[in-house]
């Protein structure tokens, strides 16, 4: 897991969450099943229409050297879905009408709900008042291609969903020691996630810096950079002298061009 | 035409599986995700099995691709076995909702498809809803 991964996957979240249909439910990874219960209890923010955001693959060809820190293509999926489940329903006629393009829940009701939030997504991510879709953009730096595919249930409830996959360029991770400057994106994320209300945030914040902290002279960001082995930096002319003790001497002499000088200590 | 002897003997089965087994649930009729008015709510005695919930990805890829990183979610398939011969309200469509009114929260089923080929039973097979 390279870092520009996760902070590409955090900032498309945050960028999401209250912009679109699906209000507060964007997911991060989600793992486990989202369950909806079946007692008629009321629907929690959880069993409502959803967006769940994975950062599954990541391919990076011709690499340059051993480079770890190139990340090439990376894919974010974007999964969306309404299944009549997560749909509020009048108790009585048992009518059900889908929140916020205030239409009933019927299969092209639900498409339609799904191709406003798949359009939804899409401006929010390219939307310049957006600041944590603005740490998006900076982050890639270009898209590649983008997918759409429809999928619907075939057993067990009716399900309307879709995934959008965006193939980005992904920003090359820092090195160790690299400084974090002002205006730079990793600043930026690394603020924004210490700025937010998230606990949870605040945290990874606190395990990036750390990871990223330290030091390196040029020569060793280079070799951190390319994967050198240490007789490949010597082989290009960049490994630092080796550390001896001082000698003393009275006397030493230098020959240039056949012409022999002598050097004082 | 007379009834086989085969369709008598059912007939009293289903009876008798109903007495015991049947519980009271209301049938609200929908088309389009709307109340449909040609054809008004009733409330009948049927046999309501409820399955055990499984798990699926939501996803695009074919059925071999498991363990590919998705959204999932929970379902289960019930069944409502009505009594055919008895029944006299109207045709069963899919989308319509079942709720079980003798059950704790008088939970929802929605109508994913009705069978009714057989001369005795309605069977709507349900979703939760």
């Amino acid at each position: 897991m390279s870092l520009s991964r996760v902070a590409l996957r955090i900032a498309a979240v945050e960028a999401l969450k209250g912009r679109t249909l699906v209000g507060p439910n964007v997911i991060d990874s989600p793992n486990g099943a989202i369950d909806i219960h079946a007692d008629g209890s009321f629907r929690t923010a959880k069993e409502k229409p959803f967006i769940g955001i994975f950062t599954p693959s990541t391919v990076a060809a011709d690499v340059t050297g051993r480079s770890l820190v190139e990340n090439g293509d990376c894919e974010i999926v974007f999964q969306m879905g309404v299944s009549t489940a997560m749909v509020k329903r009048d108790p009585q006629t048992k009518a059900s009408v889908l929140e916020g393009v205030n239409i009933p829940a019927s299969d092209r009701g639900r498409a339609f709900y799904i191709d406003v939030v798949e359009r939804e997504i899409r401006s929010a991510l390219n939307d310049p008042a957006n600041a944590w879709a603005e740490i998006f953009r900076k982050l890639h730096y270009s898209v590649r291609r983008v997918e759409v595919a429809d999928f619907q249930s075939v057993d067990d409830q009716r399900l309307t969903a879709r995934e959008l996959r965006i193939t980005v360029e992904l920003m090359d991770d820092p090195l160790v020691g690299d400084p974090l400057l002002d205006g730079s994106v990793y600043a930026d994320f690394l603020s924004a996630l210490e700025a937010s209300d998230d606990d949870l945030y605040q945290r990874h914040a606190a395990t990036l810096r750390a990871l990223l902290a330290g030091d390196h002279g040029p020569a060793d960001g280079l070799q951190r950079l390319h994967g050198m082995t240490a007789d490949e930096l010597m082989a290009i002319g960049l490994a630092p002298f080796a550390e001896t003790e001082p000698v003393d001497f009275d006397k030493a002499s230098l020959v240039v061009n056949g012409e022999t000088r002598e050097v004082l200590p | 035409m007379l009834p086989s002897r085969f369709q008598q003997i059912r007939k009293r089965t289903i009876a008798a599986v109903d007495s015991v087994f049947a519980e009271p649930v209301r049938i609200s009729f929908l088309k389009d995700a709307e109340p449909d008015l040609d054809r008004p709510a009733v409330e009948i005695s049927a046999v309501l099995r409820v399955g055990r919930g499984k798990q699926d990805p939501v996803s695009p890829g074919s059925a071999s691709s498991k363990g590919v990183a998705s959204t999932i979610l929970t379902s289960s398939r019930s069944e409502l076995w009505i009594d055919a011969r008895r029944y006299s309200g109207p045709k069963l469509e899919s989308g319509d909702v079942v709720t079980a009114i003798a059950r704790k929260g008088e939970p929802d089923f929605e109508v994913l498809f009705v069978d009714d080929r057989d001369d005795n039973r309605i069977v709507a097979v349900l979703a939760e809803v």
